[in-house]
């Protein structure tokens, strides 16, 4: 029998009313995959692809795009680079030039860096890795380099550890050299060679307009190498003997990263390198210098503590009439020896430096120190003495994997003032 | 008049229809529920995430850098600790495109157990370098065995110098527990290569600063140098194949993928995300993280969907891939800000406990994994995780009751894949993952109240299973008291059969003759035993021609729940 139209049409009002009730809504899906299947139908309307917020995109740019690599050391190109005027000469930031082949084989680097408007260098470098034919053994190399250096110094104050604060003098200094050296690695861990090469140097009058230039307040007779050009032929044999347990092992295999690798909290690197230098043009400047580089690290607590040592010499010896060049000895002050003093506070043609470092890993992307170091510098090696250090000592923050610094912030003390020094890598 | 009288009677019909459901509607809603307590399809064991086609999904570009520091430095997801939202009516996880049930649902024999998703291959032992390895911390390129007509690529990795078979091993070992488990994951394979048989094909390519370049020579020594080689000069690698489908990046662990319609659950309210923190500390995953991770759109019937895996297990076990673990690992986030503090302000006189107390390295295959200290609950990865973070005890147990199941021979046996060439590694790694197991079990397995498998027999008969008694963990019942209920769905209201009955132990029998007509019952079931403050379970069953169906479990957690585990519900 025929439903009447009046009860059709209460039926479709009532369930026109239900509509929308949990009840008719539970009625309507009555399986649990229905559920499921309505909520992601729902979501495949709003559905679109994802993308990273703001921080995230950035880093992905800077590091998984590698535009950081590209900007800082690229293989080829144009890049910022970091130009370190020497050791403890703290950073230089300026446009750089790279070539290179696909291996880094053959790299030719120039760069100009400027620390402040009187603080600046100019630098290309030409190296040849690995030049030797491929079907000799690993185990020999042989590298080239060509250099070339211009640089506005304005720390300098006179020789030997009696040099005067208020002497302090700019100059501009020139030098090229170019290199030649092979070596043999006997174990992955400890290799020896030999070194021959010619450089050039010369001091001109510095630029910076705050300071007295070098040349008007040191004569040629108290500075060594301030009067004109030196041509120097340089032969050296090395011993380097490296056990530290970096990542990875030095002891299996060369380091793989090449960025700042981290630091070594066991091991030992011991440094040898014996140079002699002939003057080709004035026969004023020939002389030999005995590098002793010890270094030795201590762990304990599994090396999440550690004590770094560090003895560093740096010898010269001249005959009679002859002198080292001012701009080729070693000195003591900046961010990595006699940490505390200005960078290259003391000068002169023997070095000896002893430094301690009590680190300890903060967790595994920081860590502290504490440091001590002692430092003199003297015209002689007899003049070298326990009592002519001069100590500085100080505390240390480090950014780095695993104990590693590829940032590092020192605060130092006892010179003058307190020094904030940030550099990358460990001083040792 | 007659039509009046009709009309008259249908309308007070509807009105008291309307009063009634609306009544109903009331009712479930102040119950909590907008439908019935079961659907028709309850317990489902297949989680239907396929029925959407997935067209808009692109490539997720996951930083593992901001992954680092949008878990360590914030905390993001949601940190309700709600029960796991993608669980069955059973408070047990579906399989679907995220999991699949094995050694948990079913036996596995020790040959699957070992084979996991391998594919019976054979490598001729020359290789042809396709590509350089971009990502990842272990070093090694993409090629293909030239001897193989499908030209499938594989990724393969060395081990570090100093702890030949390390990494390798761990990663074959890794690869076949989590398939265990039931994670999708990709084959891998142990093999050996000869440098003098490695050849770079022409179109080889790598990608370094300044943008893809040609694969070369030097390429290739960089990497073999870091490798651990063999007396023979050959180097054993990993080899993992390079899987078919569309790359569509990472899942993190928390939140959903917007371009998956499929992908309704919170990665942090998933269990089996949520329970991967037991399997994790059990295995010292310590890198268990979104970079280990991958999802590829593969396509079913013309349909697409995304399917997401859980790899690269270099870093598993005493592993950290390049060098051995630390003594940090598994014992505390990288970025831990009080004994950070601690130790910087302290110029590290402060030394944390685990510090003090760190085993020694193992056998050089092995790096530093033992089971000396090892806390489940204690134990954390590299940095947390929004699903680690809500694990709960119910999570875990879940996990814990697949973790149990792996006999002290599979575990040998799984152990015996890497083909460790010293014996002690094997012995080494065997004995303390059984150690790390059964602390497991003793950890987890009484987190809840540890009844499983609840089934009612037509006869009436009832029977379950104590996990934790079968195991010999936690305390023994001295009985268990059983409260029947008939059980309405639509309401979700229980009318109690009387008063608890005390069992000694199942099987235990129901009144049935109580339960008349009812289409649903259930019974509460609750442990008498000394210690934990365990809650009843209630199990319900469905009236089926066939019999009683168990079509629920509700476990609740504990009244006072141990330390590093979820609390509400």
């Amino acid at each position: 029998m025929p439903m009447p139209r009046v009860h059709a049409q209460t039926a479709i009002g009532l369930c026109l009313l239900l509509v929308g009730s949990p009840l008719c809504a539970a009625a309507a899906q009555r399986t649990r995959e229905s559920l499921a299947t309505a909520e992601r139908t729902r979501k495949a309307d709003t559905a679109r692809p994802a993308r990273p917020g703001g921080l995230e995109s950035w880093l992905l740019m800077a590091f998984g795009d590698r535009y950081v690599e590209r900007a800082l050391s690229p293989r080829r190109g144009l890049f910022l680079g970091t130009t370190l005027p020497g050791p403890n000469g703290g950073i230089g930031i300026g446009p750089a030039w790279r070539f290179s082949d696909l291996d880094r084989r053959r790299v030719a680097t120039a760069g100009l860096a400027a620390a402040s408007r009187y603080h600046w260098a100019a630098t290309a470098l030409f190296e040849m890795r690995n030049v030797l034919p491929a079907r000799l053994p690993d185990r020999v190399f042989a590298d080239l380099s060509l250099g070339f250096g211009k640089r506005e110094f304005d720390q300098f104050r006179g020789l030997g550890m009696d040099s005067a604060d208020g002497n302090r003098a700019a100059f501009q200094l020139t030098q090229s050299f170019a290199r030649a050296r092979v070596g043999w690695r006997a174990r992955p861990w400890w290799h020896v060679g030999a070194e021959l090469g010619i450089e050039t140097g010369s001091a001109a009058r510095g630029h910076d307009d705050r300071l007295p230039s070098v040349h008007d307040v040191f004569t040629t007779a108290e500075v060594p190498g301030l009067a004109g050009r030196t041509t120097l032929t340089r032969a050296a044999a090395f011993l380097d003997v490296d056990y530290r347990d970096s990542t990875p092992s030095t002891r299996t295999a060369p380091r793989l990263d090449r960025l700042p690798v981290a630091g070594a909290s066991s091991g030992g690197r011991y440094q040898v390198i014996f140079a002699a230098f002939q003057d080709r043009r004035s026969n004023r400047y020939g002389f030999r210098q005995l590098t002793l580089d010890l270094q030795q690290h201590v762990p304990f607590l599994h090396g999440h503590r550690g004590l770094s040592l560090r003895a560093l010499s740096v010898l010269s010896f001249t005959s009679a009439g002859q002198h080292v060049p001012f701009y080729l000895q070693p000195a003591a002050g900046g961010t990595r020896v006699g940490r505390g003093f200005d960078t290259f506070r003391f000068r002169d043609a023997n070095l000896l430096a002893l430094q301690a470092e009590y680190r300890y890993r903060i967790n595994p992307l920081m860590s502290g120190a504490v440091f001590v170091d002692a430092a003199q510098v003297a015209g002689g090696v007899r003049a070298l003495s326990w009592s002519g250090f001069r100590t500085t000592y100080g505390v240390g923050l480090r950014l780095g994997d695993r104990g590693g610094a590829a940032l590092r912030f020192d605060l130092a003390f006892g010179a003058n003032r307190p020094r904030l020094l940030v550099g990358f890598g460990h001083a040792f | 008049m007659h039509s009046s009288r009709a009309r008259c009677l249908l309308a007070l019909v509807a009105l008291v229809a309307l009063v009634a459901m609306t009544a109903g509607s009331v009712a479930a809603s102040a119950s909590g529920q907008s439908g019935p307590r079961f659907y028709a399809d309850d317990p489902i064991w297949r989680d239907n995430d396929r029925v959407v086609d997935v067209r808009r999904a692109r490539e997720i570009k996951l930083d593992d850098y901001y992954d680092f520091i949008e878990n360590s430095l914030t905390r993001p997801g949601d940190r309700s600790k709600i029960r796991a939202l993608n669980v069955n009516t059973l408070d047990e996880v579906p399989d679907s495109s995220w999991f699949t049930n094995r050694i948990g649902r079913r036996d596995m024999s020790v040959a699957e157990l070992v084979t996991g998703p391998d594919r019976p291959v054979t490598f001729s032992g020359a290789w042809t370098i396709v590509r350089g390895k971009n990502r990842g911390f272990q070093p090694g390129f993409r090629a293909v065995d030239p001897a193989d007509p499908t030209g499938t690529v594989y990724q393969l990795e060395v081990d570090p110098p100093g702890h030949p078979e390390m990494a390798t091993g761990a990663e074959v070992i890794g690869t076949a527990f989590y398939h265990a488990f039931g994670y999708h994951t990709v084959d891998v394979y142990l093999t050996t290569i000869d440098p003098n048989r490695l050849r770079i094909a022409p179109d080889a390519t790598i990608r370094d600063a300044n943008g893809r370049r040609p694969f070369t020579h030097g390429d290739l020594q960089e990497i073999l140098k870091n490798a651990a080689r063999r007396s023979d000069g050959r180097i054993r690698v990993s080899a993992e194949r390079f899987l078919d489908g569309d790359d569509m990046g990472r899942f993190e662990y928390h939140g959903t993928r917007d371009d998956d319609p499929n992908d309704i659950y919170p990665h942090e309210h998933r269990r089996e995300l949520r329970g991967s923190r037991v399997f994790a500390a059990w295995l010292n995953h310590d890198d268990s993280r979104a970079v280990n991770t991958m999802v590829m759109r593969h396509r079913d019937n013309g349909k697409r969907y995304l399917k997401y895996y859980i790899v690269d297990f270099g870093s598993l076990l005493g592993s950290a891939t390049r060098f051995a673990d630390g003594p940090q690992s598994g014992r505390e986030h990288a970025l831990a800000v009080k004994p950070s503090l601690l130790t910087f302000l302290s110029f590290g006189l402060y030394v944390r406990p685990w510090l003090r107390a760190a085993p020694p390295e193992g056998p050089p295959a092995v790096g530093r994994f033992n089971a000396d200290r090892f806390d489940p609950r204690a134990w954390v990865a590299e940095y947390p995780k929004a699903a680690y973070d809500n694990m709960r005890d119910d999570d875990a147990f879940w996990a814990a009751r697949i973790v149990a199941r792996f006999s002290d021979e599979d575990i040998r046996a799984i152990v015996s894949k890497a083909r460790y060439s010293d014996p002690a590694a094997t012995d080494a790694l065997t004995n303390a993952l059984i150690r790390r197991r059964d602390r497991i079990k003793d950890t987890w397995l009484t987190g809840v109240t540890p009844i499983t498998d609840v089934r009612l027999a037509p006869d009436g008969t009832l029977t379950f299973d104590n996990v934790a008694v079968r195991h010999g963990v936690g305390s023994a019942a001295s009985g268990y008291g059983l409260t029947w209920s008939r059980f309405d769905n639509a309401s979700g209201i229980h009318a109690p059969l009387g008063a608890e009955v005390i069992s000694e132990i199942p099987p235990a029998t129901a009144p049935i003759e109580s339960f008349g007509d009812a289409d649903y019952v259930s019974v509460s079931i609750r442990v008498i035993a000394s210690g934990p403050g365990w809650r009843p379970v209630t199990a319900y069953f469905r009236r089926t021609p066939r019999g009683w169906q168990t079509v629920g479990l509700d476990r609740e957690l504990p009244a006072s729940p141990a330390a590093g585990a979820g609390t509400s519900d």
